[in-house]
């Protein structure tokens, strides 16, 4: 039996507004830096 | 016994009196799960139902209705008590990229009753989910085993290219501020946003699916819509 794909149809990325974006892009900046404190704790 | 298709004939009790088109969309998406039902009489690996299954549903909000009731203004002797709704906003992610998750699921538009007197116009209810994942991760295969956690610190997420379980911490849903209230309308906007990070920092591929419930409570008087900005 092959393979079927988990989502035959997957939507494409819905644009989002420049406030949005200041958000995400702040947000993105905060995880990587949670994630590096983490991984420097537990060294 | 074999299994009959509903005829929409009329008059018939069961259905009332009025027969239209939701009616007639209920005929055709039963009469439909009957063919399938047939046709899958016995348990295969290719058995499938054809109506429409509606894959990554965006995040919707939900009005569950009002939860209790909460005086507030104690001792002023001029606010009654309040009526308390439960909203949720439910989805489910289908997430590929790296071990550090920013997923933007929404904004959150409020506007507070008129005598809510600078008080909270929102509080916890419960954030719940489950973060499901295979060793293949891209394409479904129904003999591999699938690993579901809760959407928490330790939920796994598979990280393609390491061919390893990534395990996710600092998972949580930021209420981002678009700042002061509107001083015209009150109105308050919150943008949603899904973080957590792997704790591999790999920029590797990793996926998972992410259903996530976000349930808030705020006074029935507020005016509370999702909307994507």
């Amino acid at each position: 039996m092959s393979n079927t794909p988990l989502f035959t149809n997957p939507p494409a990325p819905k644009p989002v507004s420049e406030k949005v974006q200041e958000i995400l892009d702040a947000s993105k900046a905060k995880v990587e830096a949670e994630q590096a404190k983490f991984i420097a704790d537990k060294n | 016994m074999a299994i009959r298709k509903f005829k929409p004939s009329s008059p018939d009790k069961s259905l009332g009196k009025i027969k239209g088109d939701i009616e007639l969309a209920r005929f055709g998406h039963l009469n439909r799960l009957v063919d399938d039902i047939k046709d899958n009489t016995a348990p295969s690996e290719a058995r499938t139902l054809s109506y429409p299954f509606v894959w990554y549903p965006e995040s919707t909000l939900i009005d569950a209705g009002p939860v209790y009731q909460y005086p507030i203004g104690m001792g002023m002797g001029i606010i009654p008590a309040v009526t308390l709704n439960t909203y949720k906003v439910k989805g489910v992610l289908s997430y590929s990229g790296s071990s550090v998750i920013s997923q933007y699921l929404g904004t959150i538009k409020i506007i507070p009753p008129a005598n809510s007197f600078g008080g909270p116009i929102l509080f916890p209810g419960k954030l719940t989910g489950m973060v499901a994942a295979t060793e293949d991760g891209i394409v479904f295969d129904p003999t591999l085993d699938v690993t579901t956690t809760p959407l928490a610190d330790g939920a796994q997420m598979w990280d393609i290219d390491a061919a390893v379980y990534n395990t996710l911490y600092g998972v949580k849903i930021m209420m981002y501020s678009y700042g002061p209230a509107d001083p015209d309308t009150g109105e308050i906007n919150y943008g949603l946003v899904l973080e957590a990070y792997g704790a591999v920092p790999t920029v590797d591929l990793a996926t998972a699916l992410i259903a996530y419930e976000f349930e808030f409570v705020s006074q029935n008087t507020s005016t509370i819509t999702l909307w994507w900005d």
